[in-house]
């Protein structure tokens, strides 16, 4: 350190900073004074701002002031280093010293940085001035304001001097206060006792629930109702009390009710108490603490048990008077008496709510009970009461009410009676009807200790008993008019059973004949109904012939001559059938004697008349039988025996029958036998039938009947009383019986001989006889077919072909011959079979004749033939097409014949004929003469090709038929050839009307050949003779002819007649080109016919056809 | 319709040919006779066709003569054109053939040929019908007028 210093105050090496002045004394001087002058005025600021701050304390930031001291002090004693520098150059101190300055300098610098904003926010002087303004407006105001105060301070000292007055005379009245509501407390407290004591004697059971329901209080009226101590409820809720269950329920529910509403809430409830059922109505009450918040419920519970009961009685007597009214109205819409009592009992049971009842009636003194009722139910008893005996004969005796309420005490409850039916009280209420008379009573139980019956009760019963009176009154009344109408009805009803069901008919006759009343008796006799009897009068009825008489005994009963009559006579049955009748009449008259109608009896005695008539018809049948009719006593004396039996057995007369015995008529070798097999059974059975013997009384001589005998039982005791026999000779039957037998077995051998099936069937299609043929086709035995049908024998569609078949022919009745294909044992088979219908001597339809013969093979061959038939039409049509083919070629063949064969014969003519013409002068005859015969040649070869054109056209062109009037054709070519030669001598003879069937082109080239050729060969003739006739063959075919009496020719040529370019002539004698004759020909031919000729030569020709 | 006195000969056989002309000069028949040698021709002529063309055909033929069997087109269809032809349906037309089949002559009368004759293999006949024909179809004969 002390070298720091040394350092700093060290001089040495440096010169002092005069020098720099060069020691120039003004100028050391100068800066010497400068210095310390600035030294001098620095120190002295910074002493004044010590000052200041020193002095104003409150000057704000005043450490600013002493930083801006030290570093101007600092600053001062820099300049006063200058001076010292000046000589003595301690330059590190100076420098140190500036330091210091500087560094002073700088932190007054920093700090006045951050203090220039605060600074700022001074007032500035302007703003000062306003303030202080202001502050001294305030002053005043405030000077101002305090002289008010000290104005107010003075009222106010005046007014707290009266307020103590005031206070001091309230403290007195306070006082005063305190002491009346020390005595209003006392008498508080008195309440509260006087209250206390009230809820402890209330009458009300007054009870504080808290919110668990406990018991906070209960009064003391607890202890009168149920007898406990109210400490024993304290702290429990009913359910720990062991309260009813619904009572729990119905109570917490109200209390909660209460503690979650706050409202007041009220119930009512029945509770058992030792001295009976109690009914409380209760109230709740929540009670308020000093929050407001319910704290507890206050309970008080009201006995209202005696206001139940009258309530209840009102109740029950209202439903007594009801119940009353009903049983009224009830009891008397009932007609029978017990019906009347049963219906009281059961109202007086629900009258008085009893459990059982029973009711009495009063028989002759003594009260008789019948029945029981409990619970709805009716028991049976029988219980009667002398007057004076137990309760009823009380009851009867005194003629009042009993009411028993202890009935196992009482002296007049009979005591096994209270065993029997067990009750526990009783009343019994007479029954009075309106003389005031008994007529019975009814006794009402209780079974369990129920209520009592009251007066009430017996009031309504005695209601109840009067009411029933009435009733019983008029059943009585109704069960007498019943009896009474009972009685009528009865009596009404016998008489109409007696009218309606009589056996005879009975009705009322009108005066005037009318029917007023029948019965159906009467109805049934004459058939009619009951109405339509009504509307008629016996007249109508009555048959023609008795109706005079019935008339004439009518008149006289209206008359009054008679009073009945009885009469036979008939009816006309609804039927128009007469019934006979007995009638009886009589008339019925009115108190003055006048008639007034007629009761008349009708009985049927048609049978009667009809035995009678029967009985003689009956022996008029047996005496006419042709049978033997006998009849004979159990021990077999014969009886009877009647005309034709008599006859038979050659008996004359009915004296000698009644000799004969019955073993008599037999012959004698049987008599043992129809004693041992034959009455047996006749005993037995009550008949025997078969044939038998009897035997002629004259001749002996067996007569073969057939017997049948048998017993007559009367028809009452059903006991056997005669043996009768029809028996009927057999001997003729016997015989035809025989024949038929013989011309059965003909017929039998006839029908089965025959190859034929025959086959009879009924109508239901069975088989009911077959010939052998139909065994061998159906291969079966005749016991497998007869009896059975077509079904059974056939294939199904066979069978039902059959049955088609077999069905219309028995419908139509008409006998058919039918084809019928039919399969049998698997092979198809055709049968014609003729089928008729068989029909009974009466002419019934009563089956079918079927007589069937096999003709499969016939069919067969048939069917071979239609094939071949069928082949050959093929093969003839295929010739046909072949043919026309042919002929096609053929007509193109001779077309170019016709044309081109012809074209140079005309040229040949033609320039022929030219050289003639036009070169006849360079010619010679004989030159001429070649022309004229190539000529001559060419025309002959023109007609040749054109009859073979003709011939061929004739074959060629189609045939069309019709009627041809061959004369007319005969006519018209004689006629034209007879027009080209005038000149020629010809006698015709055309029969007329000549008509044939045939193409008319085609018959007049026939006719115009056959005349031309008549014609031509005739030529050289003076008189020609030409025919043109017909005539008839053996088979009445007409055969037509043309005859001439020309050249004829030699029959034998007569084969090339017809052949083309045949010619029996030279072309000089007779020209042509011999196709003509071909052409007829062929014509004849194409119709079917046939042409031929006759002749001779130089006799003329015949040519013939036939189409 | 002038010249119609000119006539047409359809016939393509040379003989008939020379022949009926020869028959028409015989006939003394001096109308102008074109002859066509098949039915081409014969409608060329008449239709101004073919080698015909360009002919006058107001100058029709007062009669034509026509045979059936020609080449080419036969006589019948020839006669078929000409009948449905306006022009030519009136035209007389007669038909001289070999043929008398049915069958020609049915069809020849059914299309409408005013005629049918049969050239007879005589000469004479040939020539008297020639003579018959001109007379009547050439004089007699009235044609309607076209």
């Amino acid at each position: 350190m002390p070298e720091f210093v040394q350092t700093l105050v060290d001089a040495r090496g440096f010169i002092p900073h005069g020098h720099c002045y060069l020691w120039k004394s003004e100028l050391v001087w100068l800066h010497v004074v400068a210095d310390a002058v600035i030294g001098i005025a620095y120190y002295s600021i910074s002493f004044l701002l010590v000052y200041f701050v020193h002095e104003r304390r409150d000057l704000p930031f005043h450490w600013i002031f002493l930083m801006f001291g030290s570093f101007i002090v600092a600053c001062g004693t820099t300049h006063f280093f200058e001076v010292w520098n000046l000589w003595h150059p301690t330059y590190w101190l100076s420098g140190l010293m500036k330091i210091i300055t500087a560094w002073v300098s700088v932190g007054t610098a920093v700090l006045l940085v951050s203090l220039i904003p605060k600074v700022l926010a001074f007032p500035s002087p302007a703003q000062l001035e306003v303030i202080n303004l202001e502050l001294r407006n305030e002053i005043t105001q405030r000077q101002e304001a305090e002289a008010a105060l000290q104005r107010a301070n003075e009222q106010l000292e005046i007014r707290v001097q009266e307020r103590t007055v005031e206070l001091a005379q309230i403290n007195e009245s306070l006082q005063i206060e305190i002491e009346s509501r020390k005595r209003q407390e006392e008498v508080l407290n008195r309440r509260e006792q006087e209250f206390k004591a009230l809820v402890e004697h209330a009458p009300d059971i007054i009870t504080r629930f808290d919110r668990e329901l406990r018991h906070v209080y209960i009064n003391p009226a607890i202890t009168r109702a149920t007898g406990l101590l109210p400490g024993t409820f304290l702290g429990k809720t009913n359910r720990d009390l062991g309260m009813p269950e619904d009572l729990i329920v119905s109570w917490e529910n109200s209390v909660h009710q209460v503690f979650e509403t706050g409202q007041e809430e009220s119930l009512e409830f029945q509770f058992p108490t030792p001295s009976g059922l109690k009914y409380y109505q209760v109230r709740l009450v929540p009670e308020l603490g000093k929050d407001g918040s319910i704290k507890s419920t206050l309970s008080i519970a009201r006995d209202i048990s005696e206001h139940k009961q009258v309530e209840e009685a009102l109740l029950r007597r209202s439903r007594q008077l009801e119940i009353l009214s009903r049983a009224s109205h009830e009891i008397n819409t009932v007609l029978e008496i017990p019906t009347v009592m049963r219906t009281m009992m059961a109202f007086a049971i629900e009258l008085a709510g009893a459990s059982a009842g029973t009711y009495g009636i009063n028989k002759q003194g003594q009260m008789v009970f019948t029945e029981y009722n409990q619970n709805g139910k009716i028991y049976s008893v029988d219980i009667a009461f002398d007057r004076g005996m137990g309760v009823s004969g009380w009851v009867m005796e005194t003629r009042k009410p009993y009411v028993s309420n202890h009935a196992e005490s009482d002296p007049y409850v009979l005591p096994y009676l209270q065993k029997a039916f067990a009750f526990y009280n009783l009343v019994n209420i007479p029954i009075f009807n309106r003389k005031g008379e008994l007529i019975g009573c009814f006794e009402l139980h209780n079974k369990a200790n129920q209520r009592p019956f009251s007066d009430n009760d017996i009031t309504m019963l005695q209601g109840l008993a009067a009411s029933a009176a009435v009733a019983l009154e008029n059943a009585q009344m109704l069960v007498e008019r019943q009896q009474a109408e009972k009685a009528l009805r009865e009596s009404e009803q016998r008489l109409g059973a007696i009218f309606n069901q009589a056996a005879v008919g009975i009705a009322q006759v009108g005066l005037d004949g009318k029917w007023l009343l029948v019965n159906q008796k009467l109805c049934d006799i004459i058939g009619y109904t009951n109405q339509e009897l009504l509307q008629q009068t016996f007249q109508d009825i009555t048959h023609p012939d008795d109706l005079s008489i019935s008339l004439q005994y009518l008149q006289q009963m209206i008359a009054g001559e008679i009073q009945y009559y009885s009469l036979e006579k008939r009816y006309i049955c609804k039927n128009s059938l007469p019934i006979w009748i007995n009638l009886t009449a009589s008339v019925v008259q009115d108190s003055s004697g006048e008639p007034q109608y007629f009761v008349v009896i009708v009985e049927d005695i048609s049978e009667r008349k009809t035995t009678e008539q029967e009985r003689q018809k009956l022996i008029s049948v047996i005496e006419n039988s042709s049978d033997f009719i006998g009849l004979a006593s159990m021990t077999g004396e014969v009886l009877y025996v009647n005309k034709a039996g008599k006859q038979l057995v050659g008996l004359d007369h009915t004296d000698e029958v009644k000799t004969t015995f019955i073993l008599e008529y037999l012959m004698e070798e049987n008599r043992v036998e129809y004693l041992e097999k034959i009455v047996p059974v006749l005993m037995n059975h009550g008949r025997w039938e078969g044939e038998y013997r009897f035997r002629n009384f004259k001749t002996n001589q067996p007569i073969v009947v057939h017997h049948n005998c048998f017993l007559i039982a009367d028809s009452r005791t059903d006991e056997a009383i005669a043996i009768a026999t029809v028996t009927r000779d057999m001997t003729e039957r016997k015989r035809a019986q025989e024949e038929l037998q013989t011309s059965y077995n003909l017929l039998e051998s006839v029908i089965n001989s025959t190859p034929d099936a025959i086959v009879v069937k009924d109508l239901q299609g069975r088989y009911v006889m077959i010939n052998a043929a139909v065994t061998d086709i159906q291969g079966k035995p005749k016991s497998e077919i007869l009896g059975r049908d077509d079904s059974e024998l056939f294939p199904p569609e066979t069978a039902l072909l059959i049955l088609e078949n077999d069905r219309r022919i028995i419908i139509t009745g008409e006998t058919e011959i039918i084809e019928e294909d039919l399969l049998i044992e698997g092979v198809h088979k055709t049968y014609l079979s003729t089928k008729s219908v068989w029909r009974d001597a009466q002419g019934n339809t009563i089956g079918l004749i079927i007589i069937a013969r096999d003709i499969t093979e016939r069919k067969r061959a048939e069917q071979k033939i239609r094939e071949l038939n069928q082949n050959l039409e093929c093969r003839v049509a295929e010739r046909t097409a072949e043919l026309e083919t042919i002929n096609q070629e053929l007509e193109s063949f001779s077309y170019s014949v016709s044309h081109d064969l012809r074209a140079p014969l005309r040229g040949i003519d033609g320039f022929s004929q030219a050289l003639l013409d036009r070169y006849a002068d360079q010619l010679d005859e004989k030159g001429k003469h070649y022309l004229r015969r190539i000529r001559a040649g060419t025309q002959r070869m023109g007609e040749l090709i054109d009859d073979l054109l003709k011939l061929s056209r004739v074959t060629r062109s189609e045939m069309q038929p019709t009627q041809v009037d061959l004369s007319a054709l005969a006519r018209e070519i004689a006629a034209e050839l007879q027009r080209i030669q005038p000149e020629r001598q010809v006698e015709w003879a055309i029969t007329p009307r000549l008509v044939a069937h045939g193409d008319a082109r085609l018959l007049r080239i026939v006719l115009e050949n056959l005349f031309n050729n008549s014609w031509k060969f005739t030529s050289a003739l003076n008189l020609a003779r030409i025919k043109f006739d017909v005539f008839l063959q053996a088979d009445a075919k007409p055969i037509y002819f043309v005859k001439d009496n020309g050249a004829g020719f030699d029959m034998a040529y007569v084969d090339k007649l017809f052949g083309a370019f045949q010619r029996l002539h030279s072309e000089t004698q007779f020209p042509g080109t011999g196709i003509g004759l071909a052409t007829v020909q062929r014509i004849i031919h194409r119709h079917g016919g046939r042409v031929w000729a006759e002749g001779a030569v130089k006799q003329g020709a015949t040519f013939y056809f036939m189409l | 319709m002038a010249h119609r006195n000119a006539l047409l000969l359809v016939e393509d056989n040379p003989d008939d040919e020379e022949l009926t002309l020869l028959a028409f000069e015989q006939s003394r028949i001096t109308n102008e006779v074109v002859v066509a040698h098949d039915g081409v021709e014969a409608l060329d002529y008449l239709f101004g066709t073919g080698t015909y063309a360009g002919r006058d055909l107001s100058v029709m033929p007062a009669l034509i003569l026509l045979d059936l069997q020609l080449p080419r087109i036969n006589g019948l269809e020839v006669l078929q054109r000409l009948r449905a032809d306006t022009r030519t349906k009136f035209l007389p037309v007669v038909i001289l053939t070999t043929s008398n089949e049915q069958k020609d002559l049915m069809n020849s009368y059914s299309l409408g040929c005013n005629s049918y004759i049969r050239k007879p293999v005589d000469f004479q006949q040939f020539m008297t019908a020639v003579q018959q024909l001109g007379m009547y179809w050439l004089i007699l004969n009235e044609l309607p007028p076209i």
